[in-house]
């Protein structure tokens, strides 16, 4: 019983050094940024350092690690250099350990343009499934968000997310003015990937007639089915079966006959 | 003899078979529950890997750190993927079989084509051809109605053996590193159907004892192939 305990107790201890992440991947954070301020190519820095140049409207780095911790983050034109004029600044950016983030520089409801960090949900899927999620970060007022023609998402504003898990396939995505038939954005096609987070941005400015879709891919959330049944037997088998149940069932009522009808014949 | 006599006696029949019938259904049913529970007696004369999660464990990828940006407007997000698998061969087992693509079932677990004719492809897995992880195709061993499939005859192959898989106008061929039957409640699903390592082939299909009450087999049969250059 103690050597039971014992080793018990062991497993107990070594379960968190087995299953423990190595330390680097506790400390960074995964984190790509996103350009959706039209019309500008910009630099981007980090804490003075620079972090991405020539950087354009409508694209997206890969990710990147980043040790986490807080960040002060300056945008300016391309080629101004570390102490240029800020585009947009954003200081004591939070960027936690062990998360997905994307930095969004686009423009507010009302044109102005900020940064904007949004986690991105990392949390695993079940086989067969993909998440969505939609932003909105464009000058524009509140939208809905269309996916084969049904509004998916409702009343989306400035600068918030809406997001769901549905099977994976590729769907029809617009954005309307909220409330209305009035197609603001696409419709664009929208590949869903088993096992990815895909992220609609709308960016872009409604006044300036210049409204557009980036999507973000955010793959390794997958998970593998739960098994693989590949035999269901054969009518051989059932045949058997069956005849043996019919056999059993047969030579008992037999024995009884006979067996009751002896009895009545002695009797 | 009167007649309430015979009836009683026809009536002591009927029921002493239907207990009889019961009894043989319930001992045919219990016999492939028992071989479900404790079916490990046979485990380690047909099956060498005692720890299938550690034979099939990936090695750990650290992500590669990138600074560059691409468009992200929904057209540009759309690759060209590589054709899916259209046909299985196994020539020295007279295997020749239709590959269709499948994805997952209501109940969680991989769907396959109904009839064991049909190989599945997994879609949501590697292409073949994929610089990494691997490619699952799986079919039914045996199906009533149908009788026993091709696949049943994947458990005579041997590390060394040739699979071929045609795509489109490519065909690939693989080596056979692995012949494997695993208790389906050991098997190691992530191992199976990872996404990341070196590329190779997973055929899977069911072995070992059929469970006729739960109507299923209690092990898969896992073929790993890897790719001829």
């Amino acid at each position: 019983m103690k050597i039971l305990r014992t080793s018990a107790v062991l497993t107990l201890a070594l379960a968190p050094a087995a299953f423990a992440l190595p330390a680097h991947a506790a400390e960074e954070a995964t984190v790509s940024i996103l350009h959706g301020v039209p019309g500008a190519t910009v630099d981007v820095y980090a804490n003075g350092d620079s972090l991405l140049t020539d950087f354009e409207p409508g694209t997206l780095t890969d990710p990147v690690m980043l040790p986490a911790g807080e960040y002060d983050l300056k945008v300016t034109a391309a080629g101004a250099g570390a102490d240029g004029d800020a585009v947009i600044e954003a200081n004591d950016v939070t960027v936690p350990a062990g998360a997905n983030i994307t930095v969004v520089a686009h423009l507010d409801a009302s044109g102005s343009p900020v940064l904007t960090p949004f986690v991105n949900d990392t949390e695993a899927l079940d086989a067969g499934q993909a998440r969505i999620t939609v932003r909105h970060t464009a000058a524009a007022p509140a939208v809905d968000v269309r996916a084969n023609g049904d509004v998916a998402f409702d009343g989306l504003t400035n600068p918030d997310e809406v997001k769901t898990e549905l099977p994976a396939g590729t769907i029809s995505a617009d954005v309307v003015l909220a409330g209305t038939d009035t197609v603001a954005i696409g419709p664009a096609d929208v590949e869903l990937k088993e096992g990815t987070n895909t992220i609609v941005y709308a960016w872009g400015s409604a006044a300036d007639d210049n409204l557009d879709l980036a999507v973000q891919t955010v793959s390794g959330m997958h998970s593998a089915p739960s098994g693989v049944p590949a035999g269901g037997g054969t009518s051989t088998d059932d045949a058997s079966r069956y005849a043996f149940i019919a056999g059993s069932a047969a030579l008992a009522g037999g024995l009884v006959l006979v067996t009751r009808r002896r009895a009545t014949s002695r009797a | 003899m009167n007649a309430s006599g015979s009836r009683a006696r026809v009536a002591a029949a009927g029921a002493a078979a239907l207990l009889a019938g019961t009894t043989a259904a319930w001992a045919t049913d219990l016999a492939g529950a028992r071989s479900e529970r404790d079916g490990t007696p046979s485990q380690a004369v047909t099956s060498p890997l005692r720890t299938p999660t550690e034979r099939f464990r990936e090695p750990f990828t650290q992500p590669a750190v990138r600074t560059t940006a691409r468009d992200a407007r929904p057209d540009s997000a759309r690759t060209r993927a590589l054709a899916a698998p259209a046909r299985f061969e196994v020539a020295q087992l007279g295997i020749s079989m239709p590959v269709r693509p499948v994805g997952v079932a209501g109940d969680g677990q991989m769907d396959l084509p109904p009839s064991p004719a049909v190989m599945g492809w997994y879609e949501h897995g590697a292409r073949p051809g994929d610089p990494e992880g691997a490619t699952v195709m799986a079919a039914h061993r045996d199906m009533p109605e149908y009788g026993t499939g091709p696949a049943a005859r994947l458990e005579r192959l041997d590390v060394g053996d040739l699979l071929t898989v045609r795509s489109g106008g490519t065909v690939r061929r693989y080596r056979v590193t692995q012949v494997t039957q695993l208790d389906k409640e050991t098997l190691d699903l992530d191992a199976i159907f990872s996404r990341t390592g070196a590329p190779r082939l997973h055929v899977v299909t069911c072995s070992g004892r059929f469970d006729l009450r739960t109507r299923t087999y209690e092990r898969n049969l896992v073929v790993v192939g890897v790719p001829i250059p």
